[in-house]
């Protein structure tokens, strides 16, 4: 819905209200606009009020900042950022506002970025990894008990679990003089040895791990927190 | 449920009636509206779900309605708490085409809204009975 065209006492009165409501994430305080540009477009339409009556029993630009306080004063609600925020509340083709941080985070390229980071990023110089995770902890489109998942379950990605998987071998190798070497296959640092199924499942691990908040990150699209 | 009744209650309890008898009229109509305010706090967002109802209502109509009725001071106000009602699943919205082009967003209570607004009904009449016997109990009391 374009207001541009809308009397300049309207245009001021939304701005002062987006004002008010700028410590709001920007689909929260869209949605409240639009609510209310929704209120003084149709009440114009029907007709016995004057621009200025509407506004006046909306209230001031602070009533609605405060009710917006009031509002989360129960516990119940409050600037929630990890609820989702379906799609339906703005009709199709409507613009939606967001910062351009929260748009980076919330971006496709991030989530694909990041997926590819966690898993290989221990490759580059072996930090590439870290900066998967933090990719993981700013992105929009996990939840926190994913982003947990990722950052436990892929420590140092492949080369990380590749490291575990070849520790034990070198550890043997090292044991001896020359010509003297004690051959302790079982031998393990960790204090217990891998079977090749579970190095596999190690190896695999990271991957499908970063496979899954590949597409649960796709698949939640852009306006999902 | 119970956050709205320890909320609703809270501030009438702790500010009592008998201030207006003391302090003078001009404070006793402050308090009233402190009084009102609050209670309208506690209460308003069943207001709104029993304002849609069954139905589907357009922003506009809802702010109408409880302004009618003395609900709502600032029609303004209930687009914040529609918008929190809706990402809590309480209500949800839809978009429908306009005589005047622009799609209208509609809004509806989810099963979520309809229990929670049972649930308020429930206990409201309860509690209102309760608070109304015990204003007549005490009014012999007052001055």
């Amino acid at each position: 819905m374009n207001h541009d065209h809308a009397a300049p006492e309207v245009r001021s009165y939304l701005a002062a209200i987006q004002a008010r409501l700028a410590q709001l994430p920007a689909e929260q305080s869209g949605e409240i606009l639009f609510g209310v540009r929704e209120h003084i477009a149709e009440a114009l339409e029907r007709g016995g009020q004057s621009t200025a009556e509407i506004l006046a029993g909306l209230g001031s630009p602070d009533d609605i900042a405060a009710g917006l306080a009031g509002s989360d004063m129960d516990g119940s609600g409050g600037h929630d950022f990890a609820k989702p925020f379906p799609s339906a509340q703005f009709p199709p083709g409507a613009p939606q506002k967001q910062l351009p941080a929260q748009r980076h985070q919330s971006s496709t390229l991030w989530v694909v970025a990041t997926c590819i980071l966690l898993p290989f990023g221990a490759f580059l110089a072996g930090i590439g990894w870290l900066f998967g995770v933090a990719g993981l902890w700013m992105g929009t489109r996990w939840k926190t008990w994913e982003k947990i998942m990722g950052t436990v379950l892929i420590p140092g990605g492949v080369p990380g679990a590749l490291l575990l998987a070849i520790l034990p071998v070198r550890q043997t190798l090292s044991f001896g003089s020359p010509g003297e070497e004690v051959i302790i296959s079982d031998y393990n640092p960790l204090g217990f040895s891998l079977p090749e199924l579970a190095i596999a499942v190690v190896l695999a691990l990271p991957i499908i791990v970063a496979l899954y908040l590949l597409i649960v990150g796709l698949v939640r699209g852009p306006k999902q927190p | 449920m119970l956050e709205f009744c320890v909320y609703a209650t809270a501030p009438t309890a702790q500010k009592p009636l008998h201030d207006c008898a003391t302090q003078g009229t001009v404070h006793c109509m402050v308090l009233n509206d402190t009084v009102s305010t609050n209670l309208r706090k506690g209460v308003l967002e069943y207001c709104v779900l029993a304002t849609i109802g069954d139905g589907e209502m357009y922003g506009l109509d809802i702010a109408n309605g409880l302004q009618n009725r003395g609900l709502l001071t600032s029609e303004g106000t209930l687009y914040p708490l529609l918008a929190r009602l809706r990402r809590n699943g309480l209500v949800e919205t839809s978009w429908q085409e306009s005589a005047q082009g622009a799609p209208r967003r509609y809004y509806t209570l989810t099963d979520t809204g309809s229990a929670s607004l049972a649930a308020f009904a429930s206990v409201w009449e309860t509690f209102s009975a309760s608070v109304s016997d015990t204003l007549k109990s005490t009014t012999g009391g007052t001055p």
